[in-house]
């Protein structure tokens, strides 16, 4: 066999490794990319917790409320109203149950709120990592050998090309296939650290699973003994015995207030162990402070439950640089201790990680056009079909997910599973439909179904008091607020590529070669 | 002289075939391995899915112990760099000038972890 080259080996690697498992990746990373912002869509999708508004007394309300709902229990949780979220997260355990509790609170009442059942954010979020209903642990199996796919594609990708920096400016628009190559290129270029590390360290979260066999031979599989020993996760603080019990908890505002004083940012969030006995601390963590390279917060205030002391906390042990590199590429990937804008970032390379697949994919379809036959071959056929049911159905699959949170009864049972079973039947109907029209009319109607559907949204919010535009932008509820917009600027994007699509003359769309129309011409 | 075709056959492409010397089984079977296009990447695919694994764990089973470097930094630095050794093979695998090459260049490199480990083995 005539050997190829090495670029033209690379080639042919890349657009088989690309194509293969293309429309998985293609989800994967769309809804990866929307779980950056997985509590904001969770915060969208309950109404019910808009109108909390935190204020400067909200962790002294968040402590009395507690002391009202778990005076006993053995630990409480309090997560703060903070840049993603504006209500009180608690949660607690009571003596003897393994099972923990918790509540949202109102940060300005300290009231409990009760919201609509739904899985919100969270349910894109766990999707993306291990698919839904597939049996523990094939999911995440599925979506790891994805993942190599995708790390071999890029590296592959980058082989190819000749003159990377060159390609980082060239577009020509208008010309067909050709625009589409500069599209791909351009989208994975322009984003090419990120798409490197985010899909690395996707990998690297899923290490213990994938490839065991060092802590296997080094550990005989005490998996746990060797994170403890990387500090990469704290052995769970032992609790000494109790003594006495009913002794009130110290008066909490001054220690509130030496904490606020040393952290300008704030508290992010609140732990009580053992509160009502004489054994009781608490410990304060300062909200966005931490080191990417480290795995928790650093240094938190913790003080003595009784008394007020000042308390030490207990001692890290130190995993050396392994350990930080291991911290600083998991945590990019999961924007742990993130800002907003570096957020925004990650939101916008993420979608250039999606449009990415999703001209590699279109590219693919418009190099195998059926101009010469005047037929589609079953391949081209399947990847035309698939093609719209997946970059266009997935997400007319979650905006049907998000007015299924609107529309379904708040009151129903088992509505987070009917949200749920709202995006599959859609996507499965948007994956159904191509198969009855053709190509270019399933694009357009798909595109603007998906148009139509975001631009709904916010409009339908108006039917909520208090979650629609006007209200959450006059209160700075931005978190909110956002997200409508947000949607708003989908609908556009999708109507504007609908409407590019619609006026594009049918003569650009079927590329004859030249050489082949000239052929049918001459005399034979 | 007598040739076979003599014998008094008259079928033309019976006697075309009885001169030209025909290839052997085993020369058959080595000319369908080197130019078969399809067994060609069916081979390169199982060396850049499953060699590429087993070859990356060679290595971190050998090196989490070869590191000088305390245990559980070693085991975790092999197991992050396992997945770049996966992809280098995956990218060889498709990039070597045949498959028996591949194989042959991915052997070799494994042998290297698997002797060391089976050294390990016979002198503890």
């Amino acid at each position: 066999m005539k050997a190829l080259g090495f670029r033209q080996a690379n080639s042919w690697l890349h657009t088989w490794v690309g194509l293969l498992l293309a429309w998985l990746l293609y989800s994967i990373f769309l809804t990866g990319t929307l779980s950056f912002f997985q509590s904001e869509i969770t915060l969208w999708m309950k109404p019910e917790l808009h109108g909390s508004q935190p204020d400067a007394n909200t962790p002294l309300r968040a402590l009395q409320a507690m002391q009202r709902l778990a005076p006993n229990a053995e630990q409480w949780n309090i997560v703060l109203p903070g840049e993603r979220d504006s209500v009180i997260e608690a949660s607690w355990t009571e003596p003897g149950q393994k099972e923990g509790k918790s509540l949202t609170l109102d940060a300005a009442t300290g009231e409990p709120l009760q919201a609509r059942e739904t899985r919100g954010g969270q349910f894109l979020y766990r999707f993306h990592f291990e698919l839904f209903n597939i049996p523990y642990p094939f999911g995440r199996w599925i979506v790891c050998i994805a993942t190599m796919f995708m790390f071999v594609a890029i590296v592959s990708g980058v082989i190819v090309h000749k003159k990377i920096f060159k390609e980082f400016f060239t577009f020509r628009p208008g010309k067909g296939q050709r625009s589409w190559l500069d599209a791909h290129n351009a989208t994975s270029v322009l984003a090419l650290p990120f798409h490197l590390m985010i899909t690395y360290s996707g990998l690297l979260l899923f290490m213990y699973m994938l490839m065991p066999w060092g802590v296997e031979s080094v550990y005989q599989g005490d998996v746990r003994q060797h994170i403890q020993e990387l500090g990469l996760r704290s052995a769970p603080e032992a609790k000494p015995p109790v003594t006495a019990t009913g002794v009130p908890l110290v008066d909490p505002a001054p220690l509130l207030q030496q904490a606020e004083q040393r952290w300008p940012r704030g508290i992010a969030r609140i732990t009580v162990s053992q509160p009502g006995t004489d054994k009781a601390w608490i410990e304060f963590h300062e909200l966005g402070n931490a080191q990417l390279s480290e795995s928790r917060h650093r240094e938190p205030l913790r003080f003595d439950g009784v008394t007020g002391q000042p308390l030490p906390s207990p001692p890290r042990p130190d995993g050396g640089t392994s350990a930080a590199i291991y911290n600083l590429l998991t945590n990019l990937h999961l924007l742990r201790f993130a800002s907003v804008e570096l957020r925004w970032c990650f939101f916008l390379s993420g979608l250039l990680g999606a449009a990415m697949i999703a001209t590699g994919l279109i590219l693919w379809v418009s190099k195998r056009l059926p101009a010469q036959q005047g037929h589609t071959p079953f391949g081209s056929r399947l990847v035309q079909v698939l093609n719209v049911g997946a970059i266009a159905g997935l997400p007319i699959a979650i905006a049907a997910y998000f007015w299924a949170n609107r529309l379904l009864p708040v009151a129903m049972a088992q509505r987070a599973d009917w949200e749920i079973r709202s995006l599959f039947t859609a996507w499965a109907l948007c994956l159904l439909h191509p198969l009855l029209r053709n190509h270019r009319r399933a694009w357009i109607e798909q595109l603007t179904l998906a148009a139509l559907l975001y631009a709904g949204l916010p409009l339908f919010s108006f039917a909520l008091p208090g979650s629609h535009l006007f209200a959450t932008l006059a209160h700075g509820q931005w978190l909110v607020a956002g997200m409508d917009l947000t949607l708003w600027a989908f609908a556009a994007l999708f109507g504007f590529t609908a409407w590019k699509l619609v006026k594009q003359p049918l003569a650009t769309q079927t590329r004859p070669l030249r050489k082949v129309r000239e052929a049918k011409e001459a005399p034979v | 002289m007598h040739m076979p075709w003599q014998n008094g056959e008259t079928d033309k492409k019976k006697v075309i075939s009885m001169s030209i010397p025909q290839p052997s089984w085993w020369e058959r079977l080595r000319e369908f391995a080197q130019n078969s296009r399809r067994l060609d990447i069916v081979a390169r695919a199982v060396l850049a899915i499953f060699g590429s694994y087993g070859f990356a764990g060679l290595v971190t089973v050998s090196l989490s112990w070869a590191l000088p470097m305390p245990p559980a930094q070693a085991v975790l630095i092999t197991m992050m760099l396992s997945f770049a050794l996966m992809c280098a093979l995956a990218i060889w695998a498709f990039s070597a000038a045949s498959a028996w090459r591949a194989w042959g260049v991915a052997l070799l490199l494994a042998a290297i972890p698997a002797v060391h480990l089976l050294l390990k083995e016979i002198l503890s």
